[in-house]
């Protein structure tokens, strides 16, 4: 009985885990990248530096500016925001040198794992908000 | 008897054993150049070695305060470099910093300077609000500015750092990212990677070898 028991919680804990939309390679992918171009400043947890560098981690502002991450990344940040009820003004590089399908990657590795989203994105979607 | 004797001799040797340990590992080495002066005292002919020690300066802290070599002496303190729209390793530094300053900032004998070298950017307002989003309380770890030339001398000639205006560079600059350790007595003391945990773990060490010392 335990062990059936056992084996239900596993089986729900797997489906769990692995969203059917979520391309797990690419999120990989999306890991080396955040982990070449995003730790120094955000960090590998994703909780930013202080009130200096802001979270990615459950950060609302990812939640409600989702469409505007491929422009962030590529062209950068120069104006303050507000993220979970604190305010930042430091200037955020841009990154124009990541194809449309490396920063897709990125994208989904950060949705993925710091908004705990299963809803990822295509890279033509990411084309599309890019000439918004 | 004989086990107690056997005891006490055992106890001695560890204790010379952990004596020795302590004299060649809990002792920092004095950095820079030094010269022998030769001086007549009583009569007698003796050697003093002179120990090369941090330049003059005189700089504004975040708050308009002047800063200088007065304000360190007889403390002992940790110097950095950095301009605050640096897109690469600063941020990491400034990461590890907080660590050495919520360690130490209880103690009254440990200052923190961190040098900007970008001053037309990182203006003294601009500096006191990085301070205050750090977490610092402005008086034990000091955000410093002064004229460029000055700083990027005071750099390498007194703490061994490289800083420089590079346009080919992310940010515009070329920096070293070493923390350096500064006596009481203004010598330096030791040079960490600020940019890893492991290197800052030691510099914290070795600040607590140098708080003992006279």
């Amino acid at each position: 009985m335990r062990v059936f028991i056992t084996l239900i919680v596993v089986v729900f804990f797997a489906a769990c885990m692995e969203a059917p939309n979520v391309n797990m390679q690419q999120v990989a992918h999306g890991q080396q990248l955040y982990e070449i171009h995003c730790t120094n400043c955000h960090q590998l947890d994703g909780k930013g530096i202080a009130r200096i560098v802001p979270p990615l981690l459950n950060a609302d502002y990812i939640v409600q500016n989702r469409n505007l991450l491929p422009q962030i990344i590529r062209n950068g940040m120069q104006q303050p925001i507000v993220v979970n009820g604190v305010n930042y003004h430091q200037k955020m590089p841009g990154n124009n040198k990541l194809t449309d399908n490396e920063l897709t990657a990125l994208i989904n590795f950060i949705e993925f794992r710091f908004a705990k989203s299963t809803q990822l994105l295509s890279v033509d979607s990411v084309k599309l908000l890019l000439r918004l | 008897m004989k086990l107690r004797f056997k005891c006490l001799g055992l106890i001695a040797v560890i204790a010379l054993l952990v004596a020795c340990n302590s004299s060649t590992h809990n002792t920092l080495p004095i950095l820079g150049n030094r010269v022998a002066e030769e001086k007549m005292i009583d009569g007698k002919l003796v050697v003093d070695t002179i120990y090369q020690t941090i330049p003059t300066f005189s700089l504004l802290n975040q708050d308009s305060v002047m800063v200088s070599n007065e304000t360190v002496k007889g403390k002992i303190y940790v110097a950095d470099f950095f301009f605050t729209s640096c897109p690469t390793i600063c941020p990491i530094m400034k990461k590890e910093m907080i660590r050495v300053y919520e360690k130490f900032k209880g103690n009254n004998q440990v200052i923190i300077l961190s040098h900007t070298i970008d001053p037309d950017y990182d203006t003294l307002t601009l500096l006191r609000d990085y301070a205050n989003r750090l977490g610092s309380d402005g008086k034990h770890w000091m955000f410093l500015r002064g004229d460029r030339k000055l700083v990027y001398e005071l750099a390498e000639k007194g703490y061994y750092a490289s800083a420089m205006v590079d346009s080919t560079e992310p940010g515009g600059f070329i920096h070293s990212g070493g923390f350096i350790l500064v006596d009481k007595q203004q010598r330096v003391r030791g040079i960490y990677d600020g940019t890893s945990a492991n290197d800052v773990d030691k510099l914290m060490v070795d600040m607590d070898i140098l708080l003992k010392e006279e």
